[in-house]
């Protein structure tokens, strides 16, 4: 029989989620949070949600047990050049400014990084777009790096394959251009691009995450924090400033925004867009 | 700056103050602002808080007030605050002083008693009716329970839009206590005043409000409110109550579709009546839109309850969408049984992985010959998932029904693991093939064997024991050890008392886990020791088999634990405590009422409500008075009203 969630499970769940990675299920996504753990509960022949809370909060072997939990429970849907006016603004203002600034510094260098990439498409358009862009000569490097708390879904961002879906905004001649079809309908992406970027993992909700990376010219971070509640978006508001190199920049989804987090980012505003960006002075 | 907000109420000392006391780490903050106020420089504090609460940067806002319920020095900015809250001339910086009121008399603030006091008195003697809505509202913002007696009589204020702020703070406060005054506002006049009681009803969520709601439904401008409320509280009871509403075209019906959805979401297994379906599938398309669109799972239920074909049908497309998969489910589960099955079936076919398991997880019991040869297949299914859904189908269905299918099964090889798996799902009196499957070449099917076997009563102890003692496979043993647990027999608990030492910490864990669910007297000691566990997950798994176990004897160390730093193990002491419910546990458990994780309390305010009596009764009552977390807030008014009916069930 599949076991309801009683009020105390699913409170310790919610308040456990919220804690270890910053996803927050409210009350009204109670039934959505029962139907996500069904699958590991049926598998792991638990007869209620407590045994299964206090396997994956406690068990010896808990991380495992975790990555298999932790695809249940955020949404991995996402496409090819989503949100176009960001990347838009991305290419034809952020790419050539940046290009010149570093120049400048004698820093041959670009670090981008998408947070919360999932199955890559945001990296891996991020890299079209630099490629696009044709601004950096040959011997200037590009560092793309996309992480995600869910390692399902870095392995198939690293396979850099995927089906017909993932290209509902993509226009027709860069799919061409930049994929390959397959035999078993799935479309690959070229080397060229596939080997601009790098995956790994990462929780944002965990303080340590920067440690790996240096410092950051741009970062991508959409549809992650509507998944936060407020101190978790506090803490990663903060992260990605420090993260940054003074001037950096900052993407978030459309309709996410900074407004009710102290931040040290200023907005800027553009036509169907807004995005942020590290002072290039901050007074530290 | 602001409109009407002249720069001179801001000067550079204690606009640097202000600054700081927004800006700087905690200690320095609160420094400054002591400082300022010490100095002789309350006023200008108080107006540059006031110029921040009323401005646009909502951090600044919220940090301004968070702070300030850590401001001792705060009790000197009341009358500056109260001045401001009566100066109708801007009408921002009263609002901003009835934030900062509201903040200062918080059950977490310092300042509380006198920030309550203030409030109070301007709730009940002001001559201007603003102040006194401001002060209201401001009661409710606070959320101290104790503000509970002044908004009752503010119920009864002259003025209307104070009555109805009052109904609007009770709800905030949440205290079924407020239920009968509260029924009453919902016959007051003017219509504003009705609707805010009829909605705070519904904030409450006390079944208590239902009477009252089922009166408000009969008046057409009070029964949208009514129905919502309704919805919040969520009792099965309420259907009825809908009723009228959705049968007719009025208004209300919207409200009334979304609180079904609400009730049967609380109550899963409620049966939904021929007429509610009916009623409920006129509106397929608004609902749907909403399940796309919003994602909104009241929405895929209610579709659910409709259950016409198309309704069906968008559910089923939803459900292949992983956008909207989750919520899709919910709605499946709410078709017919026989509509259900028939779609679970006709969909499996050339489903990918995550629907296939969603679709396995929706499929009532296997009635035909032909949908349990459909389902054993997918007792092999690549995805582990969906295998074990697939078991999970045959443990719902008739066993004399699918077991012959399952055992000629078991001779696939592919099939093996799966078929052993569903075997078990089956129960009692279905275990003679899984005995013999323990000592099976392959550990998958020992482990299933053995899981099985968990089901199947004291039987197959002896079996597991011999299996437990010739075992090498790690993974195999916890299974063994997580059978002989369930089964709970003498001759296991020495066995598992043995598993205590071995070499694996997962296998150790699982020991101490099974330990506590045989309930075996001599489980105790192995358990005790186990505290002392090199690793700290044995130790807690430990801490919380001793709440399982239900052995009195524990209840001390298990108080001990509940002082320790580490807040994994406090919460664990704290639930397991609340297994050993008897007089001690009161005074047990008081500390823990007060314990800076809220977890913990909330565990310790279900455990007072479950063993009741006047000790526990004053104890959450004191708590309801220094609890600043709204959840917790609402947990112990619950457990307060919760407990007196107990005791004197004619009060209520």
């Amino acid at each position: 029989m599949r076991p309801p969630m009683t009020d105390v499970e699913y409170r310790r769940f919610s308040d456990w989620l919220a804690e270890e990675y910053g996803l927050v299920f409210g009350p009204e996504k109670r039934d959505i949070l029962r139907s996500r753990l069904e699958p590991r509960r049926s598998e792991l022949g638990f007869d209620t949600f407590e045994q299964l809370f206090f396997h994956v909060k406690y068990h010896p072997e808990r991380d495992s047990e975790r990555d298999k939990l932790i695809p249940h429970l955020t949404n991995n849907e996402s496409y090819f050049f989503r949100e176009r006016e960001q990347l838009a603004a991305f290419g034809s203002e952020v790419l050539p400014g940046l290009r010149d600034r570093l120049a400048a510094q004698k820093r041959h260098e670009v670090r981008v990084l998408s947070a919360g990439c999932a199955a890559g498409e945001e990296a891996y358009s991020l890299a079209i777009a630099v490629h696009e862009s044709n601004l950096f000569p040959a011997d200037w490097k590009v560092r793309l790096t996309g992480i995600d708390l869910d390692p399902e879904a870095l392995e198939r961002a690293r396979a850099g394959r995927y089906t017909q879906n993932a290209f509902r905004r993509l226009d027709p001649s860069i799919k061409a251009k930049y994929f390959t079809s397959q035999d078993d309908g799935m479309w690959e992406l070229n080397d060229r691009i596939r080997q601009m970027v790098t995956f790994q993992r990462a929780n944002l909700a965990d303080r340590t995450w920067p440690a790996s990376l240096r410092r950051l010219d741009v970062i991508f971070c959409r549809n992650v924090l509507i998944y936060f509640g407020e101190a978790t978006t506090r803490q990663v508001a903060e992260a990605f400033h420090d993260a940054l190199v003074p001037g950096g920049y900052l993407f978030l989804g459309h309709s996410e925004s900074l407004s009710r987090v102290p931040t040290r980012l200023e907005a800027v505003r553009r036509p169907g867009t807004v995005f942020y960006r590290r002072p290039e002075k901050t007074g530290e | 700056m602001l409109p009407g907000y002249p720069s001179s109420h801001r000067n550079s000392v204690s606009e640097s103050a202000i600054d700081r006391f927004i800006e700087a780490a905690e200690p320095g903050a609160l420094e400054a602002a002591r400082g300022a106020i010490s100095g002789g420089e309350a006023p200008q504090f108080a107006e540059g808080l006031l110029s921040e609460l009323a401005g646009e940067t909502t951090w600044r806002r919220e940090r301004a007030l968070e702070r300030l319920a850590r401001l001792e020095a705060g009790a000197a900015l009341f009358p500056h605050l109260r001045d401001a809250i009566r100066d109708g001339r801007q009408p921002r910086r009263r609002n901003a002083a009835r934030s900062a009121l509201a903040r200062l008399a918080a059950p977490d603030a310092l300042t509380r008693d006198a920030g309550l006091e203030t409030l109070a008195q301007l709730a009940r003697r002001t001559p201007d009716a603003d102040v006194r809505l401001l002060a209201t509202t401001a009661l409710g913002e606070s959320g101290n329970g104790r503000a509970r007696e002044t908004l009752e009589q503010a119920l009864s204020d002259p003025e209307p839009n104070v009555a109805a702020a009052a109904a609007e703070a009770l709800g905030i406060l949440g205290d079924g206590r407020a239920v009968p005054a509260l029924a009453v506002s919902t016959r007051s006049d003017p219509i504003w005043v009705r609707t805010a009681a009829a909605l705070a009803l519904g904030r409450i969520g006390d079944p208590r409000g239902l009477p009252a709601l089922d009166a408000a439904m009969r008046e057409p401008m009070l029964a949208g409110a009514a129905a919502t409320a309704v919805g919040e509280i969520g009792d099965p009871a309420g259907i009825d109550i809908l009723r009228p509403a959705l049968e007719a075209d009025g208004e209300a019906r919207i409200a009334a579709l979304r609180s079904v959805g609400q009730i049967y979401g609380g109550n899963p297994d409620l049966p939904v009546p021929d007429w509610l379906r009916t009623t409920v599938g006129r509106a397929d398309r608004h609902l749907l839109s909403r399940v796309l669109r919003d994602h909104d799972p009241t929405s895929a239920r209610l579709l659910g309850i409709a259950a016409t074909p198309e309704a069906a049908a968008a559910l089923a497309r939803a459900l292949e969408d992983p956008d909207t998969q989750a919520v899709a489910a919910i709605g499946i589960q709410e078709l017919p049984v026989e509509q259900r099955r028939s779609l679970v079936l006709e969909r499996l076919p050339g489903a990918d992985r995550a629907t296939r398991t969603a679709l396995l997880n929706l499929l009532p019991a296997l009635n035909t010959p032909e949908s349990i040869r459909t389902i054993i297949d997918h007792l092999g299914d690549e995805a582990d998932e969906a295998r074990a859904a697939a078991a999970e189908v045959f443990g719902r269905s008739d066993p004399d029904l699918v077991l012959p299918a399952l055992a000629d099964a078991l001779d696939r090889p592919e099939l093996r693991v799966g078929v052993t798996v569903a075997l078990g799902r089956l129960g009692s009196e279905r275990c003679p093939p899984l005995t013999g499957l323990l000592d099976d070449s392959d550990p998958l099917v020992r482990a299933a064997a053995a899981d099985g076997l968990a089901r199947c009563g004291t039987g197959e102890v002896d079996q597991l024991v011999g299996r437990l003692s010739r075992e090498d496979d790690t993974q195999v043993r916890q299974s063994i050890i997580g059978a002989l647990g369930d089964i709970g027999a003498p001759q296991a608990v020495q066995s598992l008392a043995e598993t205590l030492r071995d070499p694996s910490p997962s296998v150790r864990f699982a020991a101490a886990r099974a330990l506590g669910r045989t309930r075996a007297i001599d489980a105790l000691e192995p358990l005790l020791g186990a505290l002392a566990d090199r690793a700290s997950e044995v130790r807690i798994a430990a801490l919380s088999a001793l709440g399982e176990l239900g052995d009195a004897r524990a209840a001390p160390i298990l108080a001990r634990h509940l002082r320790q730093p580490d807040r994994e193990t406090r919460r664990t002491a704290a639930s397991a405590i609340s297994h050993l419910s008897d007089a001690s546990t009161v005074d047990r458990l008081t500390g823990a009422l007060s314990d800076p994780d809220r977890e913990v309390r909330l565990t310790a305010v279900e455990t007072l409500r479950r063993v009741g009596g006047s000790a526990a009764e004053a104890a959450l009552e004191r708590r309801a008075e220094n609890e600043a977390d709204a959840d917790v807030r609402k947990a112990v008014s619950r457990a307060v009203v919760d407990v007196r009916e107990r005791r004197d069930p004619q009060q209520g």
